[in-house]
């Protein structure tokens, strides 16, 4: 669980009676974990995986004037998805394509995905948006890059970033207008 | 059970109600302010409003699955619910354990139960319509079930009532199916559902389009207040804004001082006293513990919910009643109905691109029933209503989309197209073998026999169901709409929520369990005022007409008790 860290000081100052050593309050500041490992790493995903999820999510929804799905974290949602919320079968459905997709690269220009220009990174998932929306269907099964736009969606638009920046979002509106001029400026409801 | 006179003394009560949903929420307010020491037994736990709605005030990104449940959840507790797709992270708590509740399916039903203070009144759809002399005398008049033996009249008054102090806001019609109300003021169309009104005037002389009547308020009401329009109900509300047990009837009843409640307490069957020819009291199982303790009281109303309640009264056996308690008719556990839906059309419309609408309305629209009112369908007999409403599509597009980076994204955040859609919910027949049973081999946790169901829609439904998808269509064409989709999801009896009869109202005791005043005929001091007490259907949303039923059947009791009648 993440504490406050303003939240934290108060608790240890208040334990320790208000008397705090200057190096304990650096100490809680900079948290207490050591600071080259990772906070967070994938549990479903291969950190290759996790890589290749992280650059294609970036390129459904790029940074714009507004934040894009690498700055959302979206790959980290759609790992804990994976994890938990996918049946076996969607599970490996979404893996396979991501190694394809890979596989694709290499076969095409010698590189893995993550390692390809954006031009080449772009063609490949043409392809990919191609086979899953123009290709054949199969009935059940959604295909991958289908999976990976709804991921990348849902986990981007429910991000706080996503909601906020790239969509509009009031927590509560206080108040329904049925009918209100829409402006340009205006952007969708993120709910 | 031995218990000490001491002991009985502290377990006796003026009155009992057995579940504190909608309908044992009504009981328990009207019981206690008219000055009876009133125990409310609910079988699950303990809800406090509005400190326990963990989940109210949450963002999106406050959910770990951002709504999704997971497949551990799904493949232990909610074995039953993950047919549905209801389920959201978030909310899918406010629903049972399947593992922990089972029940027999001689057909599919889906059963969802929501054990804990307020019952279902936490998550139920808030769509609140008053049924009409029609509805009343249909099974009279098609010779089908049982009469009810109350009319339009009767009841009308009580819906006065319950509606002025629930708080409904909606819009009065004038219609002889839909009766007006004492509504609060009416939620706003958007522009969409307004242009589909007026085309729905235009082009049909049978119906009508109005917002929907719902129990959220639009203005503070008795204490509670307005509507936030955040559209997240089913989390428990905060605000109080939105009419459920907890935000409503269970605070005024504890304000008289007379209410004692009891959680983790499972009634398992009514106590009869063959001397006086009277229930005297309940047997209750503590959920937590297993042991079994009696409870008593002159006056004992069952509001457990159709189903519930149907297992109280089968599971009350003795001598006198080997079928069930005041069941010499036969027809306890009979006439299960709920309503069918899930089937409807929407479609797209071009225009209105310079209009949006902001905050969200926790309620759609509503189109009355319009068929078998002045001309006879060909097909089948009663009818539907519509629900559904207008909206531009969100990013959510994106995902039915080929397409990626920028100018997508630039796409996506803007509003979509229009689209409106309706769902039609459906009257179904009340049908004798449409049923519920006691199974004693299939045993719950605590060692009580379970319910074996028996219930399917039949000819009737299917023919209303073929007309509920083509006449969607038809108003969505006639108010300019393209590419009209019809759909049938398919609809199975619990789907709806609204499982009704077991119990049902009648004139004769050889025919029905209940009198007019939802007495048992054969057990004066026992009373069933939930969904298990409805003779037919109609094709409204039911609670608001358990909640009249309820206030009625509980002022009777009261002037009864004061008689020295019960």
């Amino acid at each position: 669980m993440l504490m406050n860290r303003r939240n934290a000081v108060k608790r240890i100052s208040a334990l320790a009676g208000g008397t705090l050593s200057t190096p304990l309050i650096a100490a809680v500041l900079n948290g207490c974990k050591p600071s080259e490992k990772p906070d967070w790493l994938p549990e479903f995903l291969t950190p290759e995986q996790d890589k290749l999820v992280i650059a294609v999510s970036d390129l459904i929804i790029p940074a714009t004037d507004t934040p894009g799905a690498k700055d959302a974290l979206v790959n980290r949602y759609v790992d804990v998805v994976l994890k938990d919320c996918y049946a076996p079968e969607d599970q490996k459905n979404f893996t396979d394509g991501l190694n394809s997709l890979n596989q694709s690269a290499k076969d095409a220009h010698g590189n893995d995905f993550i390692d390809c220009s954006k031009e080449e990174q772009i063609a490949l998932l043409k392809q990919s948006d191609e086979a899953a929306y123009k290709g054949e269907k199969t009935p059940g099964k959604t295909p991958f890059f289908k999976q990976m736009k709804e991921l990348t969606l849902v986990g981007f638009f429910t991000s706080e970033p996503g909601a906020t920046q790239a969509a509009s979002y009031m927590p509560i509106p206080g108040a329904y207008e049925g009918c209100i001029p829409y402006t340009e400026e205006q952007k969708v409801w993120a709910i | 059970m031995n218990l000490n006179i001491k002991a009985k003394d502290q377990n006796t009560y003026d009155a009992i109600v057995v579940g504190s949903g909608i309908s044992g929420g009504w009981a328990a307010k009207e019981l206690t302010e008219k000055g009876l020491k009133t125990l409310v037994l609910e079988r699950g736990y303990e809800i406090k409003h509005p400190d326990d709605y963990g989940n109210a005030l949450k963002n999106p990104w406050d959910f770990k699955y951002r709504g999704k449940v997971t497949q551990e959840q799904l493949n232990s507790t909610k074995k039953i619910q993950k047919r549905l797709g209801y389920l959201r992270e978030g909310i899918a708590n406010m629903f049972v354990d399947d593992s922990e509740n089972p029940y027999t399916e001689i057909k599919r039903f889906d059963w969802l139960r929501g054990y804990h203070t307020g019952g279902r009144s936490i998550m139920w759809g808030r769509q609140s319509y008053r049924w009409s002399e029609m509805d009343f005398e249909a099974n009279a008049k098609d010779g089908i079930g049982v009469d009810w033996p109350v009319r339009y009249k009767d009841i009308a008054p009580w819906y006065d009532y319950v509606e002025s102090f629930a708080g409904i806001s909606g819009q009065n019609e004038g219609l002889a199916q839909l009766p007006d109300g004492k509504f609060l003021p009416p939620m706003e169309m958007n522009c969409l559902e307004k242009h589909v009104a007026d085309k729905v005037r235009e082009n049909f002389d049978d119906r009508i389009m109005t917002i929907g009547r719902v129990a959220n308020l639009t203005v503070a009401h008795n204490g509670r207040n307005k509507c936030m329009y955040r559209n997240l109900c089913a989390r428990g509300c905060p605000y109080g804004a939105y009419f459920s047990s907890l935000s409503s009837t269970l605070p005024a009843a504890a304000k008289t001082g007379n209410m004692t409640m009891r959680h983790n307490s499972i009634v398992n069957s009514i106590i009869y006293d063959k001397e006086s020819g009277k229930a005297k009291g309940v047997r209750v199982i503590d959920a937590e513990t297993g042991e079994m303790e009696e409870y008593y009281a002159r006056i004992v109303f069952l509001n457990a919910s159709a189903l519930g309640s149907a297992f109280i009264l089968l599971n009350s056996k003795d001598e006198v009643f080997p079928e069930g308690l005041g069941n010499t008719s036969g027809t306890l556990g009979h006439y299960l109905m709920d309503h069918h839906f899930r089937t409807g059309a929407s479609g797209e419309f071009d225009g209105f691109d310079d209009q949006y609408y902001s905050g969200r309305r926790a309620n759609g629209i509503y189109i009355p029933r319009f068929r078998n009112i002045k001309e006879k369908h060909p097909d089948y007999i009663r009818g539907f209503g519509y629900q559904g409403g207008a909206s531009r599509e969100g990013w959510m597009r994106g995902v039915a989309e080929m397409g990626f980076g920028e100018d997508f994204k630039n796409e996506i955040v803007k509003p979509g197209p229009w689209r409106m859609g309706f769902t039609g919910f459906g009257e179904t027949l009340p049908y004798f073998e449409n049923m519920v049973t006691l199974d004693t081999e299939n045993k719950d946790k605590w060692g009580q026999p379970t319910l074996k169901i028996d219930c399917e829609f039949k000819e009737n439904e299917k023919k209303m169901r073929a007309d509920m998808q083509n006449s969607a269509a038809d108003i969505l064409e006639a108010a300019g709409f393209k590419n009209v989709n019809t759909y049938d999801a398919g609809s199975f009896p619990g789907q709806g929520i609204h499982e009704m009869g077991t119990c049902v109202m009648g004139k004769d005791k050889k025919t029905s369990m209940l009198n007019k005043n939802n007495q048992l005929h054969e057990v004066a001091n026992v009373f069933v005022t939930d969904g298990a007490c409805m003779s037919s259907a109609a094709c409204q949303n039911p609670s608001l007409t358990y909640m009249a039923l309820t206030a009625r059947a509980c002022d009777f009791a009261v002037n009864e008790m004061k008689k020295n009648n019960l």
